[in-house]
């Protein structure tokens, strides 16, 4: 998405070499396994192919660390949702049958809207949730979390600013 | 509502959408907007004003595709998915914060069903010197003289004898978790739990215990316990969220405890991106007969929280997500294997 020519790969080969060993090892402390910290290893360097601009020359191992850190915490994320999806799914049998794809679909969905809602205040997060998923009106939030009409308005205002600013950060 | 939200803003041809950057003040007003015609009570009027802020600038139309955009994820969820998707989101993000603040996972684990499994299961403490025996399948609470709370897991077995200087139970299989309470003898007696390898002191609240062939497995929930090799060896305090192997010789390094092993109390199996085969292993517990995995599958990972009240639902779980099948040979042998 940048205008600046891509570094040549082999930068980035020589940064692999050179600190993969050690990156995984720091994954590997974050997660406590040695399958998620290859994995993730990969794709930090896969993150850094698409990110990297320009030539890194200071504290490469800052750099790594900071897209390996994003990348653990939606690690944790996704296991959060799909154990909460699958907790609710336990308890409404007839839904067993959903296919695998549409499940995934469905939880990648639902990550990037708790990503996207992460860190804003719970009542405008309710909210912004019971108007665009359940379709409730203002006035049936307002009564469901005891505030008035016109708060529930501010509250959709501040979570889509929320929003607008968290893809203006992650685009 | 959304027939507005995707109405009659002409999305803008002369900057590249990528590109720009609208500045928080007109994010802000985007936001604003959306707000108001999201409202039941927009008016027509409102209407055409937005439209006179999107014809105005080139960048108020950007933000307001972003607005789209982001409305759009929310009819990414299939209809039949919307009334659990956001009861999804709030456990997910209630759990979030929860682990944000380190705080108890047991009771966030359950769901409301399995929490009821706990309530009806309390059974009352009866014998001075009882024996507690678990059928494969079944999991079971007690409530023990002092107040202390045991959950006993599938295929266990221990004693709670209560002395006039000691409080001790002694595990012969299984595996149990031990809330303990503050003993009313003055003084407090100390809480003792034995296994064949050694024994291990509460000198905290929560923790569990598990008796491996030839090795016993400690894992601090919350406070901390001191482990004593039954064979000498040098006594070890193992804090909260650290857990140890041990054999009646010495102790294994500690690592920490994971998120799912308590779940089982909850009549949960929690796999946290678990290795097939160590699924089918834990799983194996709670059933009868041969549960075997081809090694062709065995590293397959699994992430799903599972009701243990039924393994063979867990099963054909796994058939369905999974690229496996489930061989029957027998009423009671079971492979798992590449479908």
């Amino acid at each position: 998405m940048s205008a600046t020519a891509p570094v040549p790969q082999q930068q980035v080969h020589a940064l692999y070499n050179d600190h993969q060993g050690w990156l995984q090892g720091w994954l590997r402390g974050k997660l406590g396994n040695a399958f998620d910290a290859a994995d993730l290893t990969h794709d930090t360097f896969e993150r850094l192919l698409q990110k990297l601009d320009r030539p890194l020359l200071r504290d490469p191992r800052a750099y790594l660390t900071t897209i390996a850190h994003g990348l653990v915490v939606n690690h944790w994320r996704r296991l959060e949702i799909e154990r909460a999806y699958l907790d609710l799914l336990a308890t409404i049998p007839e839904h067993m049958a959903q296919s695998p794809e549409d499940r995934a679909l469905l939880l990648e969905a639902l990550c990037e809207i708790d990503a996207m809602l992460d860190t804003l205040n719970p009542k405008a997060r309710t909210a912004f949730l019971m108007a665009q998923l359940d379709g409730l009106t203002y006035g049936a939030i307002a009564e469901h979390i005891g505030v008035s009409e016109r708060m529930v308005k501010k509250y959709m205002a501040q979570a889509m600013l929320h929003c607008l600013q968290f893809a203006g950060e992650h685009a | 509502m959304s027939s507005v939200l995707t109405g009659n803003c002409k999305m803008p041809d002369d900057v590249p959408l990528t590109k720009a950057k609208p500045d928080f003040k007109v994010l802000q007003q985007a936001a604003e907007w959306f707000a108001v015609l999201r409202s039941p009570s927009v008016s027509a009027s409102d209407v055409q004003q937005w439209r006179a802020w999107c014809d105005a600038d080139s960048m108020h139309r950007i933000a307001w595709a972003r607005v789209e955009e982001i409305s759009g994820r929310f009819e990414q969820v299939p209809e039949a998915d919307k009334p659990h998707t956001r009861a999804t989101l709030d456990i997910a993000a209630q759990r979030q914060r929860n682990r944000r603040r380190a705080l108890k996972m047991l009771t966030l684990l359950c769901t409301a069903g399995s929490a009821s499994w706990l309530a009806s299961q309390v059974m009352p403490w009866q014998a001075w010197n009882a024996s507690y025996r678990t059928a494969t399948g079944e999991r079971r609470q007690v409530q023990l003289a002092d107040g202390s709370n045991v959950w006993i897991n599938t295929a266990s077995a221990m004693d709670a004898e209560y002395g006039e200087s000691l409080r001790r139970i002694r595990l012969y299989a299984g595996e149990i978790l031990i809330e303990t309470a503050r003993d009313s003898n003055s003084p407090p007696r100390p809480f003792v739990v034995d296994t064949s390898q050694g024994r291990m002191r509460a000198l905290g609240t929560r923790f569990g215990v598990r008796q491996f062939d030839g090795a016993s497995h400690l894992a601090v929930y919350e406070g901390a316990v001191e482990v004593t090799p039954a064979e000498g060896g040098e006594a070890k305090v193992i804090h909260a969220n650290q857990q140890v192997s041990f054999t009646a010789q010495g102790i294994d390094e500690v690592s920490p405890t994971l998120y799912a092993q308590q779940a089982w109390t909850g009549g949960m199996l929690v796999a946290d991106n678990m290795r097939l085969e160590d699924l089918l292993a834990e799983l194996s517990r709670y059933r009868h007969g041969h549960l075997g995995c081809d090694p062709a599958v065995a590293d397959l990972r699994v992430v799903g929280a599972y009701s243990l009240k039924d393994p063979e639902r867990i099963l054909a779980a796994l058939e369905e997500t999974l690229p496996i099948r489930i061989r029957r040979t027998m009423s009671w042998w079971a492979v798992a294997e590449a479908r």
